[in-house]
């Protein structure tokens, strides 16, 4: 009889004990993930520059970044240091590359400011990660000199890739990111080789203007309503919400739509144009890195699924185009 | 099979041990060329830098026979590729597309065609994962690059870099006169990297543009 009350208050204290372990680790996640949004809305704050080295496959590059922020307006300039020089402007939304080498300046007006160090590729991304990466904290690192957390963002399911994100200690800002595919090899990783947060600011920061001799030219990107498509695209579908579709214009005739679908973290975009002869995708599917895309002919148009996701997604969503008449 | 073919298989490790005694054994002068050559093509789509360990006059002969395959070369290309070097034309994708058939599973396309906008990246590694024999063209490469850089304007990972894939092609039309503006406060290219001075004369920090291209 003594024993057996023994055993249960064994059990109890053994059920409380994982009931208590249980709540612990919610609270632990809710405060991991409060760290990655935390360090999202840093990185549009802070002051800071760095170089910043990006490995993409087999390919590197490095850069040198610089971020400021006053009175809610943002400024941001990305140089590129190796190949081709070019420079990269930010003015809040409004973006310049300029190439020194051709005399060129391009614009571009852009909804959103998406690069690295964020780490949301949406605004309301937040909400739906939790659904589809279980978060945990792997042992502490350094970077660039720096004391950072790390954490493992690993996928749910099959249809994404796994993210490692390392959060600085102090200022919270994200200061490397890796993307893992299932075999555990790095498709891609971005992160700051070397990071100052007193940096000398640009006292009036504005765009470039074209001296003599140099051309400027603007992409036209026009947003596209559903009633002009002649197909219809999910608005979510396996996690990945639709952005807008986008018109890309390359000649009369010659029009190229874009719809962008993102998770929170991976974006994919479904391309779309009228089927011509002369043009036409590789019938494999190709690779860059983490980034991947499958083609597929239907009817008269060519269809196109690229992202940062695995295969399987990308054939999930050559699926999900709704013709209207066809 | 002849015995070029012979030593293309036994580059690619299909020969066993005896058959492999018996062609070096009997390799002739031309057929050590062939070897030769065979080892520099596969050199080369491997790896731009093993290139200078072969003598200039190989390349030379790799050029001459691929310059005899006929070649289908994108308009927008065309006058890229005749810009380039000798040596460049060597690496540029539609020679490494012929070539493709004596590597291994995956290849690697070099991107000599994207000189206007600044390459994104250099290297696209083609996925294979259905039968070997599949080709890809300098017309598919082309467009499949400008949805890559469509798309990485929308990704996190790119940063600012995705900008303007179709100002690629938009580059390397003739100016417009008259639609051009040009704004004269910046003394030169040279400078360019001191962009950020303000402008005296202006209190708007955007630029304004009326080049508008002419197909629009």
């Amino acid at each position: 009889m003594k024993m057996y009350r023994s055993l249960q208050l064994s059990k109890q204290i053994a059920t409380g004990a994982l009931l208590s372990l249980f709540a612990l680790g919610v609270q632990a996640d809710s405060t991991l993930w409060s760290l990655v949004w935390n360090s999202h809305d840093q990185a549009k704050t802070l002051n800071y520059s760095g170089l910043l080295i990006t490995e993409s496959g087999k390919h590197s590059q490095t850069s040198k970044l610089l971020h400021q922020s006053s009175d809610g307006s943002e400024f941001e300039v990305l140089e590129r240091l190796d190949g081709q020089p070019a420079k990269w402007i930010r003015h809040n939304d409004q973006i310049q590359c300029v190439i020194p080498d051709r005399k060129m300046i391009l614009t571009e007006r852009r909804h959103t400011s998406i690069a690295f160090p964020r780490v949301l590729a949406a605004a309301d991304g937040a909400n739906s990660l939790e659904k589809f990466y279980s978060i945990s904290e792997l042992p502490g690192k350094r970077v660039a000199g720096r004391a950072v957390r790390v954490l493992k963002l690993t996928p749910k399911d099959d249809l994404r890739y796994e993210y490692r994100l390392y959060v600085d200690r102090e200022k919270k800002l994200l200061m490397r990111s890796e993307l893992y595919s299932p075999k555990g090899e790095i498709l891609e990783q971005v992160g700051f080789k070397e990071i100052s947060f007193e940096t000398v600011l640009i006292e009036n920061p504005a765009l470039v203007k074209a001296g003599p001799g140099w051309r400027t030219s603007s992409t036209e990107v026009r947003t596209m309503t559903p009633a002009e498509l002649p197909y219809d695209l999910p608005d979510l579908a396996f996690g990945f919400k639709k952005a807008d579709t986008v018109c890309r214009v390359k000649n009369a005739d010659d029009q190229i739509h874009q719809t962008v679908y993102s998770d929170g973290l991976s974006t994919l975009s479904v391309f779309i144009q009228k089927h011509v002869p002369s043009q036409s995708m590789p019938q494999v599917p190709m690779s860059h890195g983490a980034v991947m895309s499958k083609s597929e002919t239907q009817g008269q148009h060519m269809v196109t699924v690229l992202g940062e996701v695995p295969e399987k997604t990308l054939g999930l969503f050559l699926k999900s185009v709704r013709w209207k008449s066809q | 099979m002849n015995r070029n073919e012979h030593i293309s298989a036994m580059l690619d490790g299909e020969l066993d041990e005896a058959e492999v005694q018996t062609i070096l054994s009997a390799m002739g002068e031309e057929e050590v060329q062939a070897w030769e050559s065979y080892s520099a093509v596969g050199d080369l789509i491997r790896s731009s830098e093993m290139a200078s360990f072969h003598s200039p006059s190989l390349l030379a002969r790799i050029e001459a026979s691929l310059a005899e395959e006929p070649t289908v070369i994108a308009p927008v290309l065309a006058t890229t590729l005749a810009r380039k070097s000798a040596f460049q034309r060597v690496f540029s994708p539609e020679r490494s597309r012929r070539l493709l058939a004596s590597v291994a599973a995956v290849g690697f396309f070099s991107f000599a065609l994207n000189q206007v906008v600044p390459p994104l990246d250099s290297q696209v590694q083609i996925v294979r994962t259905q039968a070997v024999n599949t080709t890809i063209s300098d017309q598919e490469l082309a467009l499949w690059q400008e949805y890559f850089m469509a798309h990485q304007q929308n990704s996190v990972r790119s940063g600012l870099s995705g900008v303007s894939p179709i100002a690629r092609v938009e580059a390397d039309r003739p100016t417009i006169n008259g639609t051009e503006k040009l704004i004269v406060n910046n003394a030169g290219a040279a400078e360019w990297m001191n962009v950020w001075e303000p402008s005296p004369h202006s209190s708007d920090p955007s630029v304004q543009f009326n080049y508008v291209s002419s197909s629009r």
